[in-house]
Formats: structure tokens, C-alpha cells, sequence
């Protein structure tokens, strides 16, 4: 068990609930992936989706956190509204913030990311932002109220993995009291226990479970991913080093290999 | 009568009309669902006293899927 914004959840793994081949194979991917938090939007209604009414009901069913979104938002004004439109149809404080900055990168905007943050915590939200790398914005963030931080590990729906360990592992070894969480770009199982082992805390994906050829066991394989790269962490690694060490014993070493 | 957008849609209503009454005539209406007027959010609790005006634009968004 660990401690997000106040709750105990089991799962160090946040999983998004688009992009499924149907709401089936959502709701069984999500239960193989062990997940206890899963990301939502809000959207207009429209007759093939029923109004939401089905899908709203399948993810409750589930009795998982709901972290829902501020996907497609490019300014402050959208972000807060859509916030504040997620709260009573969710009936959650916590909101994932995306204010994107770049249409082709879906880069977050960190200015205006950072003034909706201040405006969306002083109106009681627990916010979830996705940002980049950056230590000072990030650090910036942290000042503006936000106990939890969500940087990219690379481009939304890339599937590229942690395309800047180095930043990643600065931002863990600066911020070792914040709740970090990888959040876009992961691809592959081994994304998510890579920054498991550096220590972040959990990891947010959708597309590389959504869109394989075998979601469910895809899901699977993130679930065992997450927790062996965790134990990894806890356990501590060995450090790297340069040059071979033989890891058999060189005492008692047959003559013949004596020369 | 005036005119409306609701989701980008052209609406016609009868002046001085509430979101309230609105919801209640829309055909198919969702089970969960927020509303912003002209990029506003409007609680729940203001649908019966905010009226609507000729050119207000109507966002109402119910749960999706979502990453």
C-alpha cells in the first residue's frame, strides 16, 4: 500500500480508459493491469456512445479512483472550466491538468499550466499537472500547492519510453518528497519498470495497453513490470561499474586455469 | 423564440427560458452530464435560476473515455 493525495491505493500503475477495441476489453484490461486509479474526460454526448451512460457505468462497477482529465484544453480559461465541469460530473477533486502548448508535440504549456494550477488548488482541487521535465517548472509547481507532479516520459501516444533519463532521475533525486508520476510515452513494460527502479512512484499509461494487438495481457505485463521494477527500487540496485568483476570465486581455481 | 447553440447545434427556445427547462426538453438526455454557458461553468444548484439568452453558447458534456 502507498499513500496518493490522501488515499491508499495498491497499484503503482494510473491507466487511461481510451483507445480500446471495445468497453469490454476496457473494463478486463483495467482489471488484469491491477490498476486502482483510471483516467476519464468529458466530451459531448453523441448517439454511438449513448451519452456516456455505459461507459460511466462499466468504470463504476470497477470501484476505482477516478482522475479525469483536462485533455484538448490550450488555455487557462478552458482548463479551469473543464475542471470545474469534471468535479460535479465526477464528484472528485482530483483533475489530471493538460493545458497543450504544442499541437504537434502535444507539449504542455508550462506558463499557463502553472497559472491554472494556482487557480484551480485556491479553488480546492488536488491537481494532478502533466508537465515536462523541466526542475525549475516543476519546482515552480510544488511552491503553487501540488503534492503530486506527472512529467512526461516522452510525447503522448509516442510509446518512446523515459527519452530523458537523466532529467527524470534529477527531478526524483530534487523533489524526494513529491508523489512523481511518469505520465505519457510509456510503450513498453519495461518503460514503466525503468522508472519504477529510479524511483518514481507510479506511471500513467493508456496506448501501449489500448492499441496492442492483446490489451488484456498486454495489461498483464505492465502489472508484473510495475511491481518487479518497484522491488528492484526498494531492494536498492548495484552500482554500475567499468570494469568486469568475476562474480564465481577466483579462490580455488583449477590448475589448468592457473597460468 | 431564441436562438441558442447547444454543442455547436442551432437550438431554437422560447425566451426567458432555464437551463432547467432546457434539459427538460432535450430528447435524449444523459444520466450524467455538466453544463457551461459561454465557457462558464454552471453548477447544478444555478440550473433552475440562470436563464438563457439569444446567442448563448451551450456546452453539455457527459463522461467519456479518456487517457
Amino acid at each position: 500500500m502507498w499513500t496518493l493525495a490522501d488515499k491508499e491505493i495498491n497499484s503503482r500503475l494510473f491507466i487511461g480508459s481510451a483507445l480500446y477495441p471495445s468497453p469490454q476489453i476496457m473494463v478486463d484490461a483495467i482489471a488484469a493491469s491491477g490498476a486502482d486509479v483510471v483516467t476519464v474526460s468529458l466530451r459531448r454526448q453523441s448517439q454511438e456512445q449513448d451519452g456516456g451512460n455505459i461507459f460511466w457505468q462499466s468504470l463504476r462497477d470497477l470501484d476505482i479512483h477516478i482522475l479525469p482529465n483536462t485533455a484538448g484544453c490550450h488555455s487557462v480559461k478552458e482548463a479551469i472550466t473543464t475542471a470545474q465541469m469534471a468535479r460535479e460530473v465526477f464528484d472528485t477533486p482530483w483533475i489530471k491538468l493538460e493545458v497543450i502548448g504544442d499541437e504537434y508535440s502535444l507539449q504542455p504549456d508550462p506558463f499557463a499550466l502553472l497559472e491554472a494550477t494556482k487557480e484551480l488548488i485556491a479553488q480546492g482541487f488536488e491537481v494532478f499537472p502533466y508537465c515536462t521535465d523541466d526542475l525549475v517548472l516543476c519546482e515552480k509547481l510544488v511552491e503553487a500547492g501540488c503534492r503530486i507532479l506527472m512529467p512526461w516520459g516522452a510525447p503522448i501516444g509516442t510509446g518512446k519510453g523515459l527519452i530523458n533519463p537523466y532529467a527524470l532521475k534529477n527531478l526524483r533525486q530534487r523533489l524526494p518528497d513529491i508523489t512523481l508520476v511518469v505520465d505519457a510515452g510509456i510503450g513498453a513494460p519495461s518503460h514503466s519498470a525503468e522508472a519504477m527502479e529510479m524511483g518514481y512512484d507510479a506511471v500513467l499509461l493508456n496506448t501501449a495497453i489500448a492499441q496492442s494487438p492483446d490489451p488484456v495481457t498486454m495489461a498483464t505485463g505492465f502489472n508484473h513490470a510495475l511491481k518487479a521494477g518497484r522491488a528492484a527500487y526498494e531492494a536498492g540496485l548495484m552500482p554500475e561499474r567499468d570494469l568486469a568483476q568475476p562474480s564465481t570465486p577466483t579462490i580455488g581455481t583449477p590448475f589448468w586455469h592457473q597460468s | 423564440m431564441i436562438t441558442i447553440f447547444l454543442n455547436d447545434q442551432v437550438t431554437e427556445i422560447v425566451p426567458e427560458q432555464s437551463i432547467q427547462q432546457m434539459i427538460a426538453g432535450l430528447s435524449d438526455k444523459p444520466d450524467n452530464f455538466a453544463i457551461a454557458v459561454n465557457e462558464n461553468f454552471v453548477p447544478k444548484t444555478e440550473y433552475d435560476q440562470l436563464l438563457l439568452q439569444q446567442g448563448d453558447r451551450v456546452e453539455l458534456l457527459v463522461p467519456m473515455q479518456g487517457g
